[in-house]
This record gives C-alpha cells, structure tokens and sequence, in this order.
C-alpha cells in the first residue's frame, strides 16, 4: 500500500494547511520545545493510526515523515498498525507509544532527522503494554503507564540508574501521567467505580494524594506552574469543561465549559504556562482558539475561519508564537486537517 | 543374449527417468530456508522479539556463505535486531551493507546519526590487572540504543572480555581508568593496566627515646688460661672479683612495637678483697693490703624483643679499662711469666699489678616494665654477660632499673 504523503500547504484565513493524499484525521499535534519540529497524528477511521513528524521552520512546514517502528515495515505487515501519543524530550528526542499488528503496545524513540525509532524499554526492562510516555522537566526521568499486572499502573524509568521502578501500582487503572515542574512529583488519574479521579505522587510518599475527584470524570491533568488543569465532565458525559485546582488545594474552578476534548493530549497550555487553549464543541463558537488566562485576566478569541477546531498546541520559536491545531474546512473535505497559524502578538 | 536384449532394461530405464522426480539440488534447500527464515524474521519483529530475529539473522549469515544473497530488508532488520540488543558495531555493519543495496534515505539517515553520536573504542585488559571490570560512563545517555550499547559493552567486560566496538561518544571509566569515545573515525583505545602500587609508607620508627639504667653488679675475672701465659705477657694477675656500680645511657629505637635496637655507652667497676687459696688476703695481717678494683667504660649494642612489658635484649658488648689486682697467677710461677720468675709464694700472693684491659663479649637482659613515666617506661632488669680479654673470662651479672622508651606511646 502507498503510503508517502504528498504535502501541500495552503492558506486558510491565516493558517498554513498540511494536507495529504490518502485520507485520514489529523490529531493531537505536538510541538518539539524549541519549535522546529510538529509531531501529530493521522487516523484512517478504519485500523490504523500513523505519526508524522514534520519540520516547521518559520511557521513553514516540509515534508512530513511517517514514523514505522521497527518491524512495521509496510512490506510485513497489515494494516491494524499504531503510533500515537507523541511527548517530546526537553532536550529534542520524541517518545510514543506504538504497536505492530496484534503486538504489544510499547514505547518509542526519535531523535528528529535521525533513523527509524528505537523501542525505549524492552520487554525484560518493562513488560506488558506501555503507554501515557511523559518526560520529567529536567529531562532525566520518563513515566509511563504499564499493564503489567493487569491495569494499569504508573512506572518511572531513570536515566540515572537506567531502571524502571514501579511508581504507582493499585488494582485500579492508573493513567496519563505528568511531572511537576520539581520533575519528581506526579499527577495522573485513576478510574475507580465507573468515574475517574486525580491523584498526586511525590517521591518518598507512601500514598497517593487525592487531588480532585467527585461528579463525572477529572482527566488528563498537568502541571501549568502552581495548579493542576484538567478536564472534567462533572456537568454531564458530554459536557467537557477545563477546571483547574492549585497544587495542593482543594477548591477548583472552571477555566472554560463546553470545551471540543482533544483527542488524546492533555490541556495545551502557552509556553510561559500563564494560559490554557481550548476549542468549543458549540456550533456557533468551533471556529476559533480561545486563550483563557489562569490568572482569570480574561479569554482571548483566535479566528481560524474554518470549521471544528480542534487539538490546539502552541509554541514560541525564534521569537515568534505558533498555533497548530486541526480544523475542517468549511466545504470540501471529509478529513481534519492539521493547521500552522503564526499567532505572535495575539497570545 | 544378444547384445540388443542386454541394452533392454538399460533402455527401459532411461525411458522412465523423467518420470521420476529429480533430487533436490542444495541451492533450492537453502533458498527454502532463507524464504522461510525471513518469514519467522518479519513476525518476530512484529513482536518486538529481537534476540529472536537476530537469532535469525545469524542464520541468514550462513546461509549467505552457501550462495544465498541477504535482501536489503532482511539486512535492515537485522540491523534492528542488533541495535535493539545494543550491539551497535553489527548494526552499523548491516545497515552499511543494506544501503550499499539500496541507498535509501533510511539508511542512509541511520548511518549519519550512528556516526553523530557513536565513536570507535578498544578497550582491553592487562593479564595482570585484578581491580574491577566495569564500565560506567560519566552520563548516562538517554536514547535506548545508546543505552542499549553501552550495556552490551558492559556485559561483555564485566564478563571479563575485552571490548572493541561502538560506544556513545562521551567519557567512561573503567574500573579506575578513564577513556573518552568522540564520534568519527579516530579509535579511542584504553587498555588497563595492574593498579598503581599503593604508595608506599614511609618507614616510621615505632619508638624511639632514651635508655639508661643503674643498678649493682658482681663481676668476677676468672683463673688465666695458661696456655695465654707467656714472658711477652708478663705476670698476670690471679683470679679476682667483687660487687660495684653499673650504669648506662643510651638510644632505643623501635624498628617496630615488638623489636628494637639498643645503643648503650656505660660504666662497669668492681671493688674487692684480695685473697689467697679462698682465704681473705686481709685476714693473715702479715702485709697490709690494697683491695683489687677495676674501672671499665663499656657500649653495648643489642637488639630488643618486647612482648608487652617484658623486654629481652641481647648483644655484643666491648668493654676497656683498668684496675689495680693483688696477687699473681699461680700460672707464672713456673717463669712462665718472663723476669718475674722465681716471686716466693707470699710476695706472689702480695704483688700488686695494675694494667689496661680490654675485653670483648656477649651481655643480655631481662626486663619487667613496672611503672610509666610519660613517654618512657621504667623496667626492673637483670642483665648478664660473659667477656673476654683473651686471657682469662670475666662473666658479670647486674640487678638494674632501666627507664627506656614507650612502644605504644610514640609521639608523631
């Protein structure tokens, strides 16, 4: 099957469009820390969910390069392949979770412009299916999710010592892990009873801190300085809200309500990590990217002009600010699209 | 027969040896094999079983050296399997060999960032060296196949081997050796030698401080050795003996706690009657007569063993002198002793001869420690000793107090 990608950039509003022959959803894009580098998702609808990496130089897009992981070679295998979840390394590298055809879920490892990924952690190192891979600031410790005794439970690899330690491990499933900017402290979320709830894990400790539960789900949290945003869907299944909670309080607020989920990543938030970005799943509002102080100063509007917005990310490179996201354009196509706007200045 | 009929079943063979199916050639039994090898390669992979498809790989290999021709893919996923296991020298090869086949960007991007982060390194052990087969690097690197290379070294040299291969440029230490791999070509070579000796201590004196002791003494000059009695000699005196003071100063150093060296200067004398046949001198009250005396100045050198507080000591010891005697061997009365031949018994017996004396030995003690006094100990000695001056022995003994050195309070 044929699977090079032919790039095309176009302008829509002000964004430039990646676009594709062959089909497929763009999703949850990432930005590499120093903004060269956009790693994002592309889902068929069917069996298979590819990564790409492009380099973006001045809010310029090149061709973008689908990762296969070792053993995924489309020559061997079928379709039914996964890479997903990209997190980049402070110092460059992208890590993500990856699986051949009927075969375990593990995590990866590129260097941009270097060769084919390398699995991070074998299976003697760190058995069953890895996933949620997350880099600590200081770039010496990954986490990660392993189903190794069955649900999932948190680990931690150490560059260090070169071994992986189990972090967080209870019956229940553990999941989307994130370092605190002490790049020793944890917040993930577990599911228990049908809901799922955030816990904190701090080096030493021999529990877990609850850190917010309740109503609906509390999901996909992150440090933004000193609090915690997550989304939440305490209203309803179907009513995303982004919420945020101060390290170690108790009482959260809601940052924004009716928010579009992104597809897999956590709340996107600028690189001075004063403000979060989110879409609206309202019809009326789902052309823009909103930017939502944490210091409750207030919500700045980005029009894109077109339609569904979705999986904001933003970078600062060079001294200029870029937005990615994906988008549907308002006529035409039946793929979410993946968009680069420059957005300097309106941050 | 004839002729025809013999070529019959010849014939009839030859007839049907289309028929059967030919044997299988070698070359069709190993294209088999590689067909099937590459199969079980690809689904090993698929589940990321990489000992398993290097496994192969290797079979591969051998079947190579019987004709068959590796493909590009086989190549780079052997590469994979090599780099998955951290040998990264073998992964290197193949993905070289694979882009000779086939210079695709892959490969041609794998080998550029092998060779901007890996560089050449030989490592290798002296026969002699005992210290620890380790290899740390100073940080340890992050990318897996850079940890996984320098884990394949370190499992080879902790297994006592040598290592040459690739390493992720940066520093190492190896054992208490340290290399640096840098990328590109230039070999980084490291080969470990015995440790360093230990520096070694200097000598350090145990103990040393000053000896002396005092106590009485009987010394005894013994009967003349005839034979030693000649005119040249003149009249020596008859045997003689008495009690005096003994004294001496000296050095002792400790070579260690439990050995040490002693260097003592002194004075030895003796004071006593003199006397004829056992009988006092002074008794008969014929003559009046002067007591025999002897003054000697004396060093001793001995070496010292100290078990605790009890110290033996022994050494050659040299004493020189002189004294004032009564009375003459009975030796020369025969004019053995030159001009003085013919002295009556009684002016014998009353002769007073005075005369140099120097006498060569052996004198050892037995000391108890009794008291400390700071750094030096005071010891209750018995010493004794057996010299001679080629005439006649003259053995002495000594109840003396010693002071001498502490051996386990000597001072830095």
């Amino acid at each position: 099957m044929m699977l090079a990608l032919t790039l095309a950039l176009s302008l829509t509003a002000n964004a430039a469009e990646v676009t594709w022959v062959g089909g497929g959803h763009a999703g949850n894009p990432q930005w590499s820390p120093d903004g060269s580098w956009l790693a994002f998702e592309v889902n068929n609808n069917s069996d298979k969910v590819d990564l790409y990496l492009v380099k973006v130089s001045n809010g310029n897009a090149s061709s973008p390069q689908k990762l296969t992981i070792p053993g995924g070679s489309s020559s061997f295998t079928a379709g039914g392949s996964y890479a997903a979840n990209p997190n980049w390394h402070p110092r460059g590298p992208v890590l993500f979770e990856a699986a051949n055809p009927g075969g375990n879920t593990r995590i990866y490892f590129l260097s941009p412009g270097g060769s084919s990924p390398a699995e991070y952690l074998n299976i003697t190192q760190a058995p069953g299916n890895l996933a949620w891979p997350t880099v600590s600031p200081d770039g010496a410790t990954l986490a990660f999710t392993s189903s190794a005794t069955g649900s999932g439970d948190v680990y931690q690899f150490s560059q260090a010592t070169n071994k992986v330690a189990v972090t967080v491990g209870t019956a229940l499933p553990e999941n989307a892990p994130r370092f605190a900017p002490d790049s020793k402290t944890l917040v993930f979320s577990r599911k228990s009873q049908g809901t799922e709830d955030l816990f904190s894990w701090a080096p030493g400790a021999t529990v877990q801190t609850s850190v917010k539960g309740g109503n609906g789900d509390q999901s996909r949290p992150r440090y933004a300085k000193n609090e915690i945003v997550y989304f939440t869907n305490e209203r309803g299944d179907d009513r995303w809200d982004i919420a945020a909670i101060p390290t170690g309080g108790t009482e959260r607020r809601i940052l924004a309500q009716d928010i579009r989920l992104p597809l897999r990543s956590q709340p996107a938030v600028t690189p001075d990590q004063t403000a979060v970005l989110y879409t609206s799943s309202a019809p009326a509002k789902d052309s823009s990217v909103y930017v939502v102080k944490l210091d409750g100063s207030g919500t700045k509007e980005i029009k894109t002009g077109l339609s569904a917005v979705g999986d904001p990310a933003v970078v600062t490179a060079g001294g200029r600010t870029f937005l990615s996201f994906t988008a549907l354009p308002n006529s035409g196509s039946d793929w979410r699209q993946l968009h680069i706007l420059d957005v300097t200045g309106q941050i | 027969m004839t002729a025809s009929r013999r070529l019959l079943p010849l014939l009839a063979a030859l007839a049907l040896t289309p028929l059967v199916a030919p044997p299988a050639h070698a070359g069709d039994v190993e294209k088999a094999e590689h067909t099937r090898i590459g199969e079980e390669m690809r689904k090993l992979a698929a589940r990321n079983a990489w000992p398993a498809v290097e496994a192969s790989f290797k079979r591969l290999e051998e079947l190579e050296k019987k004709g068959e021709v590796i493909t590009y893919k086989e190549f780079m996923l052997g590469a994979e399997a090599a780099r998955a296991l951290g040998d990264m020298t073998a992964s290197r090869s193949r993905v070289e060999r694979a882009s000779k086949l086939d210079p695709t960007k892959e490969a041609l991007d794998w080998l550029a960032d092998v060779d901007s982060n890996f560089g050449k390194v030989e490592i290798s052990f002296d026969n002699r060296y005992q210290g620890e087969k380790s290899l740390v690097p100073a940080v340890p690197p992050f990318a897996p196949d850079q940890r996984a290379a320098v884990a394949f070294a370190q499992a080879q040299i902790a297994a006592g081997a040598s290592y040459t291969g690739l390493l992720p440029a940066g520093e190492y230490m190896v054992g208490e050796s340290k290399v640096t791999v840098a990328v590109g070509e230039k070999l980084a070579t490291l080969r470990v030698g015995p440790p360093a000796a230990a520096p070694k201590e200097p000598f350090k004196l145990a103990y040393v401080g000053p000896r002396a002791q005092l106590g009485v003494a009987f010394t005894a000059a013994g009967d003349v050795d005839d034979a030693s009695l000649s005119a040249e000699g003149g009249l020596q005196a008859a045997a003689f003996g008495g009690s005096g003071a003994r004294l001496g100063v000296g050095l002792e150093i400790g070579l260690s706690k439990t050995f040490g060296v002693i260097a003592e200067v002194g004075y030895h004398n003796l004071f006593g009657a003199p006397s004829q046949d056992g009988t006092p001198l002074a008794e008969r009250e014929e003559y009046l007569t002067a007591g025999n005396n002897l003054h000697l100045g004396y060093g001793w050198l001995a070496g010292n063993l100290r078990f605790g507080d009890l110290w033996i000591a022994a050494g050659p010891i040299f004493s020189a002198g002189g004294g004032v005697v009564t009375g003459v061997d009975a030796g020369c009365a025969g004019g053995v002793c030159g001009e003085y031949d013919g002295l009556a018994d009684d002016a014998a017996a009353y002769q007073r001869l005075d005369g140099d004396v120097r006498m060569g030995g052996g004198a050892a003690s037995l000391s108890y420690a009794l008291v400390d006094f700071g750094s030096l100990k005071g010891a209750l000695t018995l010493e004794g000793g057996a010299q001679s001056d080629s005439y006649r022995m003259y053995p002495w003994g000594q109840v003396a107090f010693t002071i001498a050195p502490s051996a386990s309070r000597r001072k830095e």
